[in-house]
């Protein structure tokens, strides 16, 4: 505690000297076993249901990949991409099947939605000049990358308790 | 891998510190107990970085210091709307206030029945006052720290800490009088 710091105010002075003097005081004797339970109980949890930044580090790295994966597969839905009439093609041959028809209708109808997206979205883009596309793509990876969102998500349905 | 038996000795050593700082600032023993308790359970959690440094009691302080401000920003619609309505209007008067022969003053040592009105009187202190004296006093912030930490300007930090004070004195006063100072 500092002293004489408003050494003209006797009360202040006084104040300070009176407070000085006020023993510390003792801890209840419930605080350490509290503290011990409350560090038991959150070591008890399982990783996953423990913060990301928490995670094992192999975990971590994993969860990230898989986010990466996520949005690499939700770009190549969106993204035209290779002869679309082999796709075509590969598309009619699936829905031929029966065991996979309904698989494959849905991944299908899902992709023309998400095309039909991103088609929208690449008009749009088309027309901002380049360097406010980039900066508006710049600016969704970082908020991306920030928000570490899968990890997020994952650890939030692991522990629905919360 | 951190080491129980080492924390628990550590818990032990700074227990009395870190409860006594958030009794001062909270003035609820309940409420400090569960601010200590976080307090350590966030020191175990870096406890591989504080283990064996000497900086441990500043460390523990400091945020013990922080969870009581955190806390009571969570419940600060419940006292600040008291404390602005009993000294918005009064920044700046603080020194008109009477204050009776401050030559009476002078330090004595402080008895233990003393002491122990002090701590009462300063657990029944209106929460921003008591919160604004103990930054002042026992954290060593100034004035506009306080002020800038708390969200109030710098005329009601004063004027709380005036306040605080002068019953703090009103307090001990009979029992100065009556030991003859």
């Amino acid at each position: 505690m500092k002293s004489n710091r408003e050494p003209n105010d006797p009360l202040a002075r006084w104040t300070d000297q009176t407070l000085r003097q006020l023993p510390g005081r003792r801890a209840p004797g419930t605080l350490l076993p509290q503290v011990m339970a409350a560090i038991a109980r959150q070591r008890a949890l399982p990783w996953y249901q423990q913060p990301w930044f928490r995670w094992p580090r192999h975990f971590q790295m994993l969860a990230f990949a898989l986010s990466l994966g996520l949005v690499a597969g939700l770009a190549w839905l969106v993204i035209p991409h290779g002869d679309i009439a082999t796709l075509a093609a590969a598309k009619q041959a699936a829905l031929q099947s029966e065991m996979i028809k309904p698989v494959v209708s849905t991944v299908s109808t899902t992709s023309d939605f998400l095309g039909t997206l991103g088609h929208a979205g690449r008009l749009l883009v088309g027309t901002l000049p380049n360097w406010t596309a980039a900066a508006l793509l710049g600016g969704l990876a970082f908020l991306w990358c920030s928000t570490l969102g899968l990890g997020t998500a994952a650890w939030r349905l692991a522990s629905p308790q919360r | 891998m951190n080491d129980p038996a080492q924390f628990e000795q550590m818990v032990l050593a700074y227990q009395d510190m870190v409860f006594t700082t958030a009794l001062r600032i909270l003035g609820n023993e309940t409420e400090a107990q569960d601010v200590a308790q976080e307090a350590f359970v966030r020191a175990w959690n870096h406890w591989h970085e504080l283990s064996g440094s000497q900086t441990i009691g500043g460390w523990l302080k400091t945020v013990t210091r922080n969870l009581c401000l955190n806390h009571l920003e969570r419940y600060r619609s419940r006292w600040k709307m008291f404390s602005d309505l009993s000294s918005e209007d009064e920044e700046g008067d603080t020194r008109e206030v009477d204050f009776a022969a401050p030559e009476t003053l002078d330090q004595t040592l402080l008895t233990a029945d003393q002491q122990e009105l002090i701590e009462e009187a300063l657990a029944k202190l209106p929460a921003d006052q008591r919160v604004a004296l103990a930054l002042y006093h026992f954290e060593d912030m100034d004035y506009a720290d306080i002020a800038k930490q708390l969200g109030v300007s710098l005329g009601k930090v004063k004027t709380d800490i005036f306040r605080a004070r002068e019953a703090l004195r009103k307090k001990l006063q009979p029992s100065r009088d009556s030991v003859g100072v």
